[in-house]
């Protein structure tokens, strides 16, 4: 039996037992305990790499726990074990979140040198690590309810971090409790699809699913829980606060929180929901959200002066062109459109989201950086940041033109993929995807103008420590890559996302 | 000011620990036979630490040391499902049932007490999870105790 098909037990497994050592390590000194986390972090990272390479070139395949053959047939016997699927969708959302879980982490071992409860922080930071893995790599309905608790608890106790803050306990109380109450309503709804066919794995319950009541009740309450967790307007109201007042370093990686959520909830639409509701009647559902995330989210973006308010509504609205763009996508399924322009905006809406995890957390780390060096959150009281440092502000320009869709960065590619094809299914969708990016560029101007533009008024000491510099080139490669070669992603990662989901161009 | 219960609290509970003790490990041992299991049992053993902190009040400083037990329990408790990839099966797989090692006895058939020493790694499981329950329910019990003013920590 070959090695590499425990890979997705080992992107699982390896976090979690890394996120419990680290305390341990943590009682001998601080560098064991960081280099004990940073080995638990690249050596998932490497088993990511690993099970990518796996995926294509030998195709997916499903991994069964506890069975004596991880890769056998699912019989009556095993019907109710644990199974991870590894397929080219798998891994769109795994690299997406191991690329951002690395940056976050480099740049955690600068931000965060002196304060306390590190060993904590790392901990919950691996937990989390493991519980968005597990969200995404899972097929077992059951299975997904205990990673989605996982991720709320752990990342819900890491927006607390700074618990002397008033501002961010009141934070985390809000997530806690939205994500609390959405995990039960998930339950529940699990329990509607267990009750009606007695089985929890995805493929199973997507063979029998014939659109009863039942059904829908349960796609109802499982898309609004999931839609709540990718803080998709209106149920994005957590979001913001859980952005701007968690720990900066680990913003980002709250942010891949709600896109694990996304790439569940497009897992499900495709592979469970697809037999049991219309296309068109979903698809106009998830347009109809996306429409109003993209929006809402912008224009609750202009009247915000701090800097992570601003971005943390800025990728609220990012959410929504996924949600637009899939939705497109779904809402052509078994069409003779689906060929003309359907399967690019699922194209278009799956590249988004890589490029999204990616951008969306080099500007939560440039942003992280301006707060490191002058403490100031206001833009208003911000300025001159240019003058002492450089990096930084490149790092922020790479961001800030890849939100905005500027080409011929990597968020271009994407949303030219998206206007192209969702204009073909109407016009109005394309004309406020434009629109939500012209105003997006505005915002991310103004930031730039506030504060690294204008005469030097001594703000900053200088250019942030190198680890943060690092973690922040790291992600800016990534992006300069994705920039570089668009055809290439979409080829050899999108491709292979779309054809393991069963639609295929 | 030392918390403090009268001396017939104390004496009654420091009797009591030890069979609320025995009685939770039997249930973290016997979780593969009878109801019960790892966080039962941890939680029962959990209970005594309760007991002692109300009714003595002042311990010493348990912070770091449950802490550690805590997180060596999780640790332990992955490298056991790891263990059925080292054997060449699955993860979780439960490779040490019916080996003929500890707690690798044949399961009997028909009706019968229960035969301890078989489960392969369920027990071992039962074990390090019930490590982890008494540690953590413990350390939060000391927590409140110690931030609602109960006791005075004696470094």
């Amino acid at each position: 039996m070959n090695i590499a098909t425990h890979l997705p037990s080992f992107i699982l497994g390896i976090p979690l037992l890394f996120a419990f050592l680290t305390p341990i390590a943590n009682k001998f000194s601080k560098e064991i305990r960081n280099a004990v986390f940073l080995t638990g972090l690249l050596l998932t990272g490497l088993f990511v790499g690993l099970m990518a390479y796996e995926v294509y070139t030998t195709g997916g395949w499903v991994y069964i726990f506890g069975a004596q053959d991880p890769v056998g047939e699912l019989t009556t016997e095993s019907l109710f074990r644990i199974t991870f699927v590894a397929d080219g969708f798998s891994t769109l959302a795994t690299l997406t979140i191991i690329i951002t879980a690395i940056g976050a982490a480099f740049y955690s071992l600068g931000y965060m040198k002196e304060s306390p409860g590190m060993g904590k922080y790392y901990t919950l930071f691996l937990l989390t690590l493991a519980g968005v893995n597990g969200m995404v790599l899972t097929s077992d309905l059951f299975n997904l309810f205990v990673w989605f608790e996982v991720t709320s608890i752990a990342s819900c106790a890491l927006v607390a971090y700074h618990n002397e803050r008033g501002k961010s306990v009141e934070a985390a109380l809000k997530y806690m409790i939205i994500s609390v109450v959405g995990g039960l309503l998930l339950l529940v709804s699990i329990g509607l699809f267990y009750g009606e066919y007695g089985v929890l794995n995805y493929a199973l319950i997507g063979d029998s699913v014939h659109g009863s009541f039942i059904d829908l009740l349960a796609i109802g309450i499982i898309m609004v829980i999931l839609a709540m967790k990718a803080s998709s307007v209106p149920m994005h109201m957590w979001a913001p606060d859980a952005y701007a007042e968690a720990p900066e370093p680990i913003t980002p990686f709250i942010a891949i929180t709600s896109l694990g959520a996304l790439f569940v909830l497009f897992r499900l639409i495709f592979f469970v929901f697809r037999g049991a509701v219309e296309p068109p009647a979903l698809g106009t559902i998830l347009i109809f959200l996306g429409v109003l995330s993209m929006f809402v989210g912008v224009s609750m973006a202009l009247k915000q002066s701090d800097i992570k308010r601003l971005i943390a509504y800025l990728s609220v609205s990012q959410i929504g062109y996924m949600m637009m763009a899939v939705g497109v996508g779904f809402a052509t399924l078994d069409t003779a459109d689906y060929g003309s322009f359907g399967a690019m905006a699922i194209e278009g809406g799956f590249f988004h989201m890589i490029n999204d995890g990616v951008y969306k957390a080099l500007l939560f780390l440039s942003a992280a950086a301006v707060i490191y060096a002058t403490k100031i959150r206001d833009l208003n009281k911000l300025g001159g940041l240019a003058h002492n440092m450089p990096y930084t502000t490149f790092f922020f320009i790479i961001g800030a033109l890849s939100i905005a869709g500027i080409p011929p960065l990597s968020g271009f590619s994407s949303k030219l993929l998206i206007y192209e094809s969702v204009y073909l299914y109407h016009p109005i969708l394309a004309i406020i995807a434009l629109v939500v990016s012209i105003i997006t560029l505005a915002l991310v101007a103004k930031v730039f103008f506030n504060a690294f533009l204008g005469p030097d008024q001594k703000m900053s000491k200088g250019e942030v420590p190198s680890s943060m510099l690092i973690a922040m080139g790291i992600l800016t490669a990534v992006v300069i890559l994705f920039s570089l070669f668009p055809h290439y992603v979409v080829s050899e990662i999108v491709v292979p996302a779309m054809e393991s989901l069963g639609v295929g161009a | 000011m030392k918390w403090k219960m009268s001396v017939i609290v104390r004496t009654v509970s420091d009797v009591m620990v030890v069979p609320i003790i025995v009685f939770g490990i039997y249930l973290i041992l016997h979780g593969h036979l009878t109801p019960g299991g790892g966080f039962q049992g941890g939680a029962v053993v959990a209970s005594a630490t309760a007991l002692l902190i109300v009714s003595n009040g002042a311990l010493k400083d348990y912070k770091g040391d449950f802490s550690t037990m805590e997180s060596a329990g999780l640790t332990f408790f992955f490298l056991l499902a790891f263990l059925g990839i080292v054997m060449g099966f699955a993860m979780f797989y439960n490779s040490l049932a019916g080996t003929g090692g500890i707690f690798g006895g044949t399961v009997m058939s028909g009706i019968n007490p229960g035969y301890i020493n078989t489960g392969g790694t369920v027990p071992l499981m039962n074990i390090v999870v019930g490590m982890e329950v008494i540690a953590a329910l413990s350390l939060i019990l000391w927590m409140m105790a110690k931030n609602s003013g109960m006791m005075e920590v004696e470094k």
